[in-house]
């Protein structure tokens, strides 16, 4: 079974951070807790424009819209594996 | 034009008498605010070197702003040649005998030397300081005490935890709120973003629009007057800035004096017999 949009967005993100983390979850706060560097918001951005297919309109992006996986998921991802 | 304020060039405007005289007692009531924070009054030089700039990607972020300081090379002979043929065109330039190497930048904000003076230091406790800075940021065009070339920067900053930086920031809110009330000022916070050049391709950009962090106090919902800014650990990871081996956070209240005085005009008018009392002991 292929990996899901999720696990995708998991794996991105533990790849790409540079604190150690013990327990990651898809409500951890990823820029406020030094998951990730504001500085690698850019690679998210195209990361979840790949995953999910979808040009994301920069202009119009709302606070807290990459807040945590949950949040990137039901913004961005919704209409891919989960409802 | 204003009585007190007078335009030298583009960008650059002088003031003097009763304008000077309230830029003056408003700095003490910004100071005094400081002095209840326990707060040390620092004077820092005109200049930052590019290469501490360019640790906080200034020069991708910022080009349109910048201005450089430039000298001529120290070559004897070069030096008599300029002193002797340099001519000053009818557009009012200068054409330099050689393109030097810029080394630094005139100050655009005066908070930035605080992070460069605590360089790789550990701090046990939140350290908070104010400084009054002449900043310079290039402008598409200029309005005299609302968007000059030149201007004055009291500020406020406070490096620490997270939560350090944001109860700092909600304090230094708290007492303008209390004085802009007691002035009558009208004014209202505001979310805002920094002026990034190319907004859309820049991550840090993007990133204020994710995570708000800039406040700015609109006077007449048109002029900002001052900001709070939490700038995360931005300036903590370029200038080591820790504690127990974590990088700091660090936030900043600044206040635009010119616009303060411009603010004092449009609502009060220009006769300082109008303008409302206050002193640092009312406050």
């Amino acid at each position: 079974m292929s990996e899901s949009t999720r696990e995708k967005l998991r794996a991105f993100v533990l790849e790409k951070t540079e604190s150690a983390i013990a327990d990651l979850t898809d409500q951890t706060h990823l820029f406020e807790n030094g998951i990730l560097k504001s500085i690698q918001v850019m690679d998210l951005i195209l990361f979840v424009e790949e995953i999910s297919g979808q040009e994301i309109d920069v202009e119009g992006l709302k606070p807290g819209a990459f807040k945590n996986i949950d949040t990137i998921m039901k913004n961005f991802c919704e209409n891919r594996d989960e409802k | 034009m204003i009585t007190g304020v007078s335009e030298h060039a583009p960008g650059l405007w002088a003031i003097h008498g009763s304008l000077l005289e309230l830029d003056h007692q408003l700095d003490a009531i910004f100071l005094s605010w400081a002095r209840e924070l326990n707060a040390p009054e620092y004077r820092f030089p005109q200049f930052l070197a590019v290469q501490h700039l360019d640790r906080l990607q200034y020069f991708s972020s910022f080009p349109h702003l910048v201005t450089f300081a430039v000298s001529l090379d120290r070559d004897e002979e070069e030096l008599k040649r300029f002193a002797k043929e340099h001519e000053v065109s009818a557009d009012g330039s200068l054409e330099l005998p050689m393109a030097p190497r810029v080394t630094h930048v005139v100050t655009p904000a005066a908070c930035y030397h605080a992070y460069v003076e605590f360089e790789g230091q550990e701090f046990n406790e939140p350290k908070i300081i104010t400084t009054r800075g002449t900043c310079c940021r290039r402008e598409d065009y200029y309005v005299g005490l609302e968007r000059q070339w030149i201007f004055s920067m009291r500020e406020i900053v406070c490096i620490g935890t997270s939560e350090e930086v944001q109860t700092f920031l909600a304090e230094a809110q708290e007492k303008v709120d209390r004085f802009v009330r007691e002035l009558g000022l009208n004014v209202t916070w505001e979310g805002a973003t920094d002026p990034f050049f190319n907004p859309k391709n820049n991550p840090k950009y993007i990133f204020q629009k994710l995570d708000p962090v800039k406040q700015e106090l609109v006077f007449d919902g048109r002029l900002a007057i001052a900001s709070t800014n939490d700038h995360r650990s931005y300036f903590g990871d370029a200038f080591q800035l820790t504690r127990d081996g974590q990088t700091l956070s660090s936030g900043c209240i600044a206040f635009g004096m010119e616009r303060w005085l411009s603010a004092f005009v449009h609502s009060f008018g220009e006769d300082p017999e109008s303008w409302p009392a206050f002193k640092v002991s009312d406050v």
